[in-house]
């Protein structure tokens, strides 16, 4: 799907003075699918004819990202974007959703099960960023005050473009222009500095004491290859949440959904659909 | 290991090498352009600064002069009223030329019709003030007789620092769009006197079945008698309501004779341009939006030193 078609599938929420605009697509349960940085709904793409078969699929572009709204003058931090998601929710009469976050939107669900009790079904936590394991440097670098004026919006795609590159074992360019498009203007660029200034580790650190608390079955889903989230945060992950189970996605990298789309859908279905509790991964 | 350290920062000293940054408009000389645009952003109430001023950016003196010499007035009440009074006419001028459809025609999503409806409300909000800040501008070069000196101090109220919060960003594409839609209309909109991109169809083009669709609509209608009279009208209206501005715009022999002249053109091509893209402005709003509202201002200023409006 071209990204052009995604945005025009997106529809529109307003919540306390800003918008969200989130796709909504298929029937039955309601399943929730939060992007990372430098991303958007769009990145979830290639899932979507096999989840909407079976799930009302809801995919939000966070607060300050892709289509929504990315003015100035609001708190663009994992910890508000899941109060906003449940503002969210609750507005579309969604009392509880199975979660999928990849990236910080992985850190966005976790925050969302912590915090916001009986809202998560279900969580699936996708090569998310988690405990210190993030900001990752090019991050790091733009969300410097300097990038604003060092870097036109041109030349900013095109060391995004780099970066994103490293996160595909088989860099799908159509993917990458398509993630990249909302950032392509000089406001867009400036939407995400914005985003990057927010990112703070702190908020996936003080979540460590709360996860072996944490009753919500979960799927710890991560590409073998991911060059940003090193796959020994997925065992740790696995390990301090009880209901948790850790599954490796070979010759996959960060955005293994693009890069194993049928398998990553078959292990999401499996456990969407799963009747009991997944097993803890023992040591 | 992925070689992340000094990525950013080495393109960007390859930019700075070259000796510029796309983010800002070339030729900035000793002026704080940065500062100024802030002002402007600031002052005029919007969310970022039109290409208006970045024309007169390409020669900064002549940006300095103009916006030193028209910052008292642009802060006042009286300003906004008067942008306000020149939007209110061109919606009543737009009324009888029927209605665009070109929202329903570039068959848009819903949150892609929610962003274009509120980017054509900030141009309709936006091109009338800049239509009546340049008709001060031309007023003052023309070292035209106002009406008033300094002002009575309830006229010269001012107006609070800031946009709205409810106000869309201003956006632009890259002019060279890689969208063929977006260049063809794009060519035909270089052909004006100026050959400058407005605003409005760079923002629109975000959307480019939306700009093709509005500008197959006014096309037409802007070789028409109708909309040349409408235009006319906006001109005349706001030159006469910047001449009553409390507070004129003074450049107080701050241009010499060629900047004088360069000013005085720019101004003038400007004072061509700006009637039809208020009109336009106010054709696209009525595709959705009630005639009588639109008359109304969609951010009105509060105070300053008073509550945003609700």
């Amino acid at each position: 799907m071209h990204w052009r078609e995604f945005q025009r599938r997106q529809k529109v929420l307003e919540l306390g003075g800003r918008f969200l605009s989130y796709l909504d697509a298929g029937e039955g349960a309601p399943l929730v699918l939060l992007h990372g940085i430098p991303a958007w709904g769009y990145l979830w793409h290639p899932l979507l004819p096999l989840l909407e078969r079976s799930h009302r699929v809801l995919v939000p572009d966070l607060l300050g990202y892709g289509y929504s709204d990315r003015s100035d003058r609001f708190d663009r931090s994992i910890a508000r974007q899941a109060q906003a998601l449940e503002a969210w929710m609750r507005a579309l009469g969604l009392p509880k959703a199975d979660v999928v976050g990849h990236d910080i939107g992985g850190a966005v669900a976790l925050r969302l099960a912590a915090r916001h009790r009986g809202r998560v079904g279900r969580l699936c936590l996708m090569d998310a960023v988690s405990y210190d394991s993030w900001p990752i440097e090019p991050l790091l670098q733009f969300a410097h005050p300097a990038t604003r004026k060092r870097l036109s919006a041109g030349a900013a795609l095109k060391t995004l473009r780099m970066t994103l590159r490293e996160g595909f074992r088989q860099p799908d360019e159509e993917m990458i222009e398509g993630l990249l498009a909302p950032y392509s203007t000089e406001e867009g660029k400036l939407s995400l500095i914005r985003d990057a200034i927010a990112l703070d580790t702190n908020q996936t650190m003080e979540l460590a004491t709360l996860l072996p608390r944490l009753r919500v079955p979960t799927l710890v889903l991560w590409g073998e290859e991911d060059a940003f989230q090193p796959l020994h945060y997925a065992r740790r992950l696995a390990w301090d949440l009880p209901m948790a189970k850790l599954s490796v996605v070979a010759k996959a990298g960060h955005f293994l959904m693009a890069d194993q789309p049928a398998e990553v859908g078959a292990q999401l279905r499996n456990f969407l659909a799963l009747e009991e509790e997944p097993q803890a991964l023992a040591g | 290991m992925v070689p992340w350290r000094g990525r950013f920062y080495n393109q960007g000293m390859m930019i700075s090498a070259k000796g510029r940054s796309a983010a800002r408009p070339p030729d900035t000389g000793a002026l704080d352009v940065d500062r100024v645009y802030h002002e402007i952003r600031q002052c005029l109430r919007i969310t970022g600064v039109p290409r208006y001023f970045d024309a007169w950016a390409e020669k900064p003196r002549l940006l300095g002069a103009v916006w030193l010499g028209a910052r008292p007035a642009v802060e006042t009440r009286a300003f906004e009223e008067a942008a306000d009074r020149v939007r209110a006419e061109a919606v009543a001028l737009a009324d009888p030329m029927g209605r665009l459809s070109a929202l329903g025609r570039a068959g848009l999503g819903e949150s892609q019709a929610f962003q274009a409806q509120a980017a054509v409300l900030l141009f309709h909000y936006l091109d009338a003030k800049l239509l009546v800040l340049n008709a001060a501008v031309q007023l003052a070069l023309e070292a035209a007789p106002v009406s008033r000196d300094g002002g009575a101090a309830a006229d010269c109220e001012l107006v609070e620092r800031g946009a709205s919060e409810r106000m869309a960003m201003l956006e632009a594409v890259d002019e060279k769009s890689p969208d063929h839609v977006t260049a063809r209309v794009f060519r035909e909109l270089k052909k004006a006197p100026g050959g400058r991109l407005p605003s409005d169809a760079l923002q629109l083009a975000l959307w480019p079945g939306y700009l093709e669709a509005a500008w197959e609509r006014l096309r037409p209608l802007a070789a028409g008698q109708d909309y040349a009279r409408a235009c006319a009208r906006l001109r005349e209206l706001s030159r006469a309501l910047a001449a009553a501005l409390p507070r004129p715009v003074s450049l107080g022999g701050a241009l010499g004779s060629q900047d004088a002249a360069d000013a005085a053109a720019l101004a003038r091509e400007y004072q061509g341009a700006l009637p039809g893209a208020v009109l336009n402005a106010a054709l696209l709003a009525l595709d959705w939006q009630a005639p009588e509202i639109l008359r109304r201002s969609p951010f009105p200023a509060p105070p300053r030193g008073g509550q945003e409006e609700p």
